[in-house]
């Protein structure tokens, strides 16, 4: 994925906070949301998402629906209860990690 | 309204199957990648004609997308354990255990069957795998789990025979014992049968998700 190794560590965050936000999103749909949000500084290539969104799915943290679109099958993912759960803890997580690296990097704005 | 038609959406199906990428479930999710990120390609205004647009983004992405393939089948392995374990100690699960045991504890106690008993997991492994061949036979579609599935038959199996042939022969605990054997020839009974029902479940959603849609 990406332009920095650091981001990923966060992807399954990312993704996670990005279904929450959304009733079901899809794999090309979670790349460009991504890219958009970011205004192109991330980048997370199918190679780095669609096994992050399969170990989540095997996790029981996303649940899977296939419909009929444009002539293709599409795979939806959607939050289970367990990964709304886990959403919330992984946000905190994060929160945290970013305050701590802040009070490293940048010690007068912690 | 859709910007690739029928006969693109088969020619990416198709691309990536002779790719080796031979299970539906695994390909679907990557014709839809392609073909959204040819459509997004479109939309932006490239004007060539789609198959210079698909090869184009395959020079770029093939390799990542292959390598995605490999990393879905770890994925899928990981899936079938956590249902296999979830059967094994369902109500299903321990009800199969307890009629297994109790099957073979009846007959062996008419019967007196006890060294047909340390053979029973391989009676069973054989059934399991004519039923698996039929079933290969009558299918046309390729399921990731499914087909995986056999590994863990396979595992199973080799575990009980290493553990009947070496660990309970040498030992004289488990041959003077003939409730132990039973006990384990049901345990073993309940790991083939609830991995039999998690092929089924893994059957069911396959044929709810895609059969009916295409």
């Amino acid at each position: 994925m990406s332009n920095s190794k650091l981001y990923k560590g966060s992807l399954n965050t990312i993704i996670l906070k990005l279904l929450n936000e959304h009733d079901k999103m899809y794999g090309y749909e979670i790349t460009q949301k991504v890219k958009a949000l970011t205004k192109g500084e991330l980048n997370i290539t199918e190679g780095a998402l669609y096994p992050a969104l399969h170990k989540l799915e095997a996790e029981g943290l996303l649940d899977v629906e296939v419909a009929k679109v444009d002539n293709r099958l599409r795979k939806y993912y959607k939050l289970t209860e367990t990964g709304t759960k886990e959403t919330v803890s992984k946000l905190q997580e994060l929160a945290e990690y970013i305050k701590t690296m802040q009070a490293l990097v940048n010690p007068k704005l912690a | 309204m859709s910007i690739l038609n029928k006969e693109h959406i088969q020619f990416i199906d198709n691309y990536l199957d002779n790719s080796n990428i031979i299970f539906l479930d695994i390909r679907m999710e990557m014709v839809d990648h392609v073909a959204s990120a040819i459509e997004s390609e479109i939309k932006a205004g490239d004007t060539r004609d789609f198959y210079y647009i698909f090869k184009d983004y395959m020079v770029k992405n093939k390799t990542i997308l292959l390598a995605q393939n490999r990393k879905f089948t770890s994925a899928v392995d990981k899936a079938i354990g956590r249902k296999w374990i979830i059967n094994m100690f369902s109500k299903t699960g321990l009800l199969t255990l307890v009629l297994a045991f109790t099957i073979i504890f009846l007959l062996n106690t008419y019967f007196e069957f006890v060294n047909v008993i340390k053979h029973i997991p391989l009676f069973v492994f054989i059934a399991i795998v004519v039923l698996y061949f039929i079933y290969i036979k009558k299918k046309n579609r390729r399921y990731s789990a499914i087909e995986r599935i056999p590994f863990y038959f396979l595992a199973t199996y080799y575990i009980t025979d290493f553990l009947i042939k070496f660990g309970i022969r040498n030992s004289s605990f488990f041959n003077e014992s003939v409730v132990i054997t039973i006990l384990i020839s049901s345990l073993f009974i309940t790991l083939f049968v609830t991995l039999l029902f998690t092929a089924y479940a893994y059957k069911k959603e396959y044929d709810l998700k895609f059969n009916k849609l295409s």
